[in-house]
């Protein structure tokens, strides 16, 4: 990955961003114990980075926002916090999986990355306590689901149902993001006075 | 004899900060401790957590501190113990109730590992400065990481105020009252708007300074003596720990 001068900038303002929202809203968010906070925070974050990605429309670009924002987060006020962190990085990793399809942004790509980057909020707990407690974990989450449903006296299909549930809402929630993301992008550029097809990141139209 | 006695202290001080380990040795620490948690069997993780322990009071205390203030642990515990412990055979009588032995302690162990290996990286993040794990990071690929970063530091705080001051004119403007979803709208553009506006001059600062992403050499990692020292150490305990004695 190789970017210009202004390229890096760029990522840099729109990790500071993201930072900024992070450290303003997800203390806010975690204070007023909203539930889904890590669906809120991770759109958020994605729909910022998604707007940098108009910008700075080079492969690898919303990765490196993430990377900027997990090292200002690990470095400012409340310290290390390891959980948002990996949040925020394989994020922006399948964010980046999403954008793959068409080198320059294309509204149903920003849809596809808002909806892999959302909705690894719902993935998040396990990989990371499966990262860290080994296999065993998951298994343990397997019978307490087969145990719950029995207790209930609902079938297995019903426990499949709500975890399907809510993985499509974070799905649902990270295809709006792509789109606001868009629309976002098309009015700031309107408002600076270039197009969105990529053609004016640069001095020459602002 | 005071002369003698500090020209001692000087060379007792040089010799410990000599053997203390550097960049390489905490990378070597981290590498090594979550190494062995993943493949420790059984009860041996508390040999590793210990290992882990004694790590960060060497390298990095305050690992301790971000370990404490860690949320995703004491959950992981409620769900590997707590759980583990009404998973198998219920054969163990605690009052009223019996637990599965066997879960308990595979839920136990689990526990224990986790606390190792966040301890591992809590460790290595709270030791390692910023631009050692960016230098890092440039070797890897990511080229240009630690100006995007220095931007990035510098802009935090603009960035903030911008985001307040727009809230702010929009609130004196009356934009909150109706048409909440436009004015959400209109303060995330706004604020975009006034950010790259400010970008646009770093840019232009930058170039004049001649800086690229192709210029700058990322800071190279050095082996020092106590690296060395830290490897050995770190060889014998690791072969201890998976021969079970």
């Amino acid at each position: 990955m190789r970017f210009s001068v202004r390229d890096l900038v760029y990522i840099g303002l729109f990790g500071a961003l993201w930072g900024a929202s992070e450290i303003g809203m997800g203390s806010v968010l975690h204070v007023l114990q909203v539930p889904f906070n890590g669906t809120v925070m991770g759109g958020i974050g994605m729909a910022i980075a998604l707007v940098g990605r108009s910008f700075v429309p080079r492969r690898g670009s919303v990765l490196f926002i993430g990377l900027v924002t997990a090292l200002l987060k690990m470095f400012s006020l409340g310290g290390i916090i390891l959980n948002p962190m990996i949040a925020i990085v394989v994020e922006s990793g399948l964010a980046e999986l999403g954008l793959l399809p068409s080198a320059r942004p294309r509204r149903w790509t920003f849809v596809l990355a808002g909806a892999l980057a959302v909705s690894w909020d719902f993935f998040h707990r396990f990989f990371t306590q499966g990262i860290l407690a080994g296999r065993g974990i998951l298994e343990i989450y397997v019978w307490t689901i087969q145990e719950g449903t029995r207790l209930l006296g609902v079938g297995e299909s019903a426990a499949v149902g709500v975890i399907a549930f809510l993985l499509a809402l974070r799905v649902v929630v990270g295809v709006a993001v792509g789109l606001l993301a868009w629309s976002l992008a098309g009015a700031v550029r309107r408002r600076m006075g270039a197009t969105l097809d990529g053609s004016a990141a640069d001095a020459s139209a602002l | 004899m005071i002369g003698v006695t500090s020209s001692l202290s000087v060379f007792l001080n040089g010799a410990l900060r000599l053997l203390l380990p550097g960049e390489v040795g905490r990378l070597l620490a981290f590498s090594a401790t979550v190494g062995l948690a993943a493949v420790a069997p059984g009860w041996r993780a508390l040999s590793v957590l210990a290992l882990s322990a004694a790590l960060a009071l060497l390298l990095s205390r305050e690992a301790f501190g971000y370990l404490a203030r860690d949320r995703s642990w004491p959950a992981l515990g409620v769900v590997a113990i707590g759980l583990g412990a009404l998973v198998g055979e219920r054969d163990l009588p605690v009052g009223p109730i019996y637990l599965s032995f066997l879960g308990l302690s595979l839920g136990t162990q689990m526990m224990v590992r986790a606390l190792a290996i966040l301890l591992a990286v809590y460790t290595l993040a709270s030791s390692l400065s910023l631009s050692a794990i960016t230098s890092i990071l440039e070797r890897t690929g990511f080229k240009g990481l630690g100006f995007a970063l220095g931007v990035a530091v510098n802009a935090l705080p603009i960035a903030q105020r911008n985001l307040q001051d727009v809230l702010t004119a929009l609130r004196l403007r009356g934009g909150f009252r109706r048409r909440r979803l436009r004015a959400v709208r209109l303060l995330l553009v706004t604020s975009m708007v006034n950010s790259i506006r400010h970008a646009e001059e770093t840019v232009a600062a930058a170039e004049a300074r001649g800086f690229g992403s192709g210029l700058a050499r990322p800071a190279r990692l050095r082996w020092q003596p106590g690296d060395l020292v830290l490897l050995a150490f770190l060889l014998g305990v690791g072969l201890v720990i998976l021969a079970g004695w």
